[in-house]
């Protein structure tokens, strides 16, 4: 009778492991660990800038200016550097409800800055509260119009994308953009040029009322639309034509470019 | 061998196991992070939730594939068992970083809206005009659905308790589960990537573990000894090629799978190849300490009747062998779970070489 067949390689879990197995996952052990850090390495580093927006909830800012409500809340600063920025609330919501009682008048009121490049917007928060200012002079607001245009572009949710999400825009974030937007943040069609300058449009419906609810279905993916343009303020507008977005989605969003989440 | 129900049963090499595991989870996070604060900093930092979602994702996904090779690794090399020894460790760990994903997945996009989170998931926009516009997620929730129910029952008591056949049969959802994953993550991470990289994490994982069970069931079936059930005794070969402590299998008919052992040198008995524990392949066992041993958690089963040593209780079917010169002829019918037969001696071995 022979027990020739000498155990060095036979692995059972309540016994002692056999010489040749343990050598073996001193080598392997290492070498898995590394790999899944060259995979980790590999795939974040992959990973593209998501632009420049900042989202600074280190201090409150204010803000004085001129208020209009209609489609969105908005404050006009007059002056030697003229903006225009859009309220929203804390969460996905936009700040209609609580702009529209002090609409049309000077106004002041604190909360999170939220800004890109020429683009800002103010976070409101729970303390916010309008102060009504002294009439400061006329009302500065004359839509000028600019014409018919057509645009190739995608839909996004303003709050997200100008950087309390980094991405805040392509399919990762699509059911965000759509969740934003039903809850009233002002849309927005951002367009490249061949330059790769991006340029951002508010959308409004024909009536010049809120588009957020009706475009909660085509954010995020690349779409055409067509309107007639006008400057309020500081800012853009589109008053699109209904049924004029069209949805680009035959190929992958990739290929439209870059996807807009990227500088 | 098996064993009462406790919560775990924790030995020195499972902690080993858990903490080399846990470690490399931390370092993978920690590594995706840095990564991404060094390459964008200042006012180009990415969303820390978001580096933290993505980071989770791409590491559970990692885990998974690992996960699915081990099967065939260890079929094709028998050094790879002591993975497949703790790999439920590592499954329900999977479980609960894909799970950390989808939470904070949907806290930081389905949330703090105007809709019910959960609902949310399923209301995400899109249509199914063209792969680009249909929603991912509610492919993302089903596999952790199917996750859950497996890291859930995970648990040797389940196995018990479902019977080791269907227990098999749940656990197989993996493979659904992996599916529903590649199209969550075709519509979309990958929709977004123009640098080639998720399709080429996936490719990779989806090759890999494709060519491993290919490879694994290529070499299995050349293992076997395909016979059809109803012929009597078949014929197997000469004993030697049946190493000693080892065994050859066959498949009788109807998918049933015996292996048949050489021990002591000179003892022939033949088992059902099917462990009653997790189903494991006894024919890729040892006999150790007189007990056929399966490879994947070390039940143990006496060749002389099928039964496990007291005080276990775990029976397999046997087989009848008998020697014709030197092949081995098997008889193909199984015997009732745990019946006790002659075991076969091969008398004359050095006459016979
Ligand atoms: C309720 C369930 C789930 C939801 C809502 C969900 C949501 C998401 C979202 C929003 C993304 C895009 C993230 C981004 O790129 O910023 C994503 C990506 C991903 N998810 Fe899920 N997910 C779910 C379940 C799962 C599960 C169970 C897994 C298991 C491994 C998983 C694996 C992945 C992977 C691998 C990616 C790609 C990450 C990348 O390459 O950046 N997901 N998921
Ligand atoms: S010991 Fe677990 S399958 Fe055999």
């Amino acid at each position: 009778m022979s027990q020739d067949n000498e155990n060095t390689e036979f692995f059972v879990g309540y016994l002692q492991a056999p010489a040749g197995i343990s050598k073996f996952y001193k080598i392997v052990v290492p070498v898995l660990l590394l790999f899944a850090m060259g995979f980790s390495f590999w795939v974040s580093s992959a990973q593209k800038s998501a632009g420049q927006g900042v989202w600074d909830l280190s201090g409150e800012v204010e803000v004085r200016g001129y208020l209009t409500v209609d489609p969105y809340p908005v404050i006009h600063i007059t002056g030697e550097q003229p903006r225009s920025v859009i309220l929203v609330e804390q969460t996905k919501m936009g700040a209609g409800e609580s702009a529209r009682p002090y609409a049309n008048q000077w106004v002041s009121v604190s909360g999170f800055a939220i800004t890109r490049g020429d683009w800002t917007m103010l976070q409101l928060v729970p303390s916010s509260t309008f102060t009504v200012l002294e009439d400061a002079g006329a009302a500065p607001l004359a839509a000028i119009d600019m014409g018919e245009v057509e645009l190739t572009g995608e839909i996004i949710d303003s709050k997200c994308f100008l950087g309390v999400m980094k991405p805040g825009a392509g399919k990762a974030h699509r059911a965000c953009a759509s969740m934003c937007l039903r809850g009233g943040i002002p849309p927005l069609l951002v367009v490249k040029n061949a330059q790769g300058e991006k340029y951002g449009f508010m959308l409004m419906n024909e009536n010049g009322g809120s588009a957020s609810i009706e475009l909660a279905n085509q954010v995020a993916v690349p779409v055409t639309l067509s309107g007639r343009m006008e400057q309020r303020g500081d800012m853009m507008y589109i008053r699109y034509s209904e049924g004029s977005v069209e949805k680009l989605s035959s190929t992958s969003l990739a290929s439209y470019g870059e996807s807009l989440a990227y500088n | 061998m098996s064993h009462d129900y406790v919560a775990v049963q924790w030995n020195h090499r499972k902690k080993v196991y858990d903490i080399a595991l846990w470690a490399g989870i931390a370092l993978y996070i920690a590594v995706f992070m840095l990564v991404s604060i060094v390459q964008h900093p200042g006012i180009e930092a990415l969303s820390p939730m978001t580096l933290l979602i993505r980071a989770l994702a791409t590491l559970a996904f990692f885990l998974l594939s690992i996960i699915l090779c081990i099967g065939p690794l260890a079929r094709l090399n028998t050094k790879f068992l002591p993975l497949l020894y703790n790999r439920r460790h590592m499954g329900v760990s999977m479980f609960i970083v894909a799970l950390a994903h989808a939470v904070l997945a949907t806290i930081w996009y389905h949330s703090f809206g105007v809709q019910n989170p959960v609902v949310a998931i399923f209301s995400s926009p899109g249509s199914f005009d063209s792969a680009a516009d249909i929603a991912f997620q509610p492919f993302g929730f089903f596999a952790l659905l199917i996750l859950f129910v497996m890291a859930a029952t995970s648990h040797d008591y389940w196995n018990a308790n479902l019977g080791a056949p269907i227990w098999k049969a749940l656990h197989m959802g993996v493979y659904i589960a992996y599916a529903l994953l590649v199209i969550h993550v075709a519509l979309g991470a990958m929709q977004d990537d123009s640098t080639g990289l998720v399709p080429a994490m996936v490719g990779l994982s989806v090759l890999t573990v494709g060519s491993l069970h290919l490879a694994a069931a290529v070499v299995s079936r050349k293992a076997d000894k395909e016979i059809a059930a109803e012929e009597p005794w078949i014929n197997l070969g000469s004993w030697r090629e049946i190493e000693n402590n080892s065994a050859i299998t066959a498949s009788v008919g109807n998918n049933e799978r015996v292996a048949i052992f050489r021990y002591e040198g000179n003892k022939l008995a033949a088992v059902s190849n099917v462990c009653k524990h997790q189903n494991g392949p006894l024919g890729e066992g040892r006999v150790i300490d007189g007990c056929i041993t399966c490879p994947w958690h070390g039940f143990q089963y006496r060749p002389e009747d099928g039964r496990a040593p007291a005080p276990f209780e775990e029976r397999i079917a046997t087989y009848q062998l008998m020697l014709e010169g030197e092949n081995v002829l098997l008889n193909p019918l199984a015997l009732p779970e745990g019946t006790e037969r002659p075991v076969t001696e091969i008398v004359d071995m050095i006459a016979s070489t």
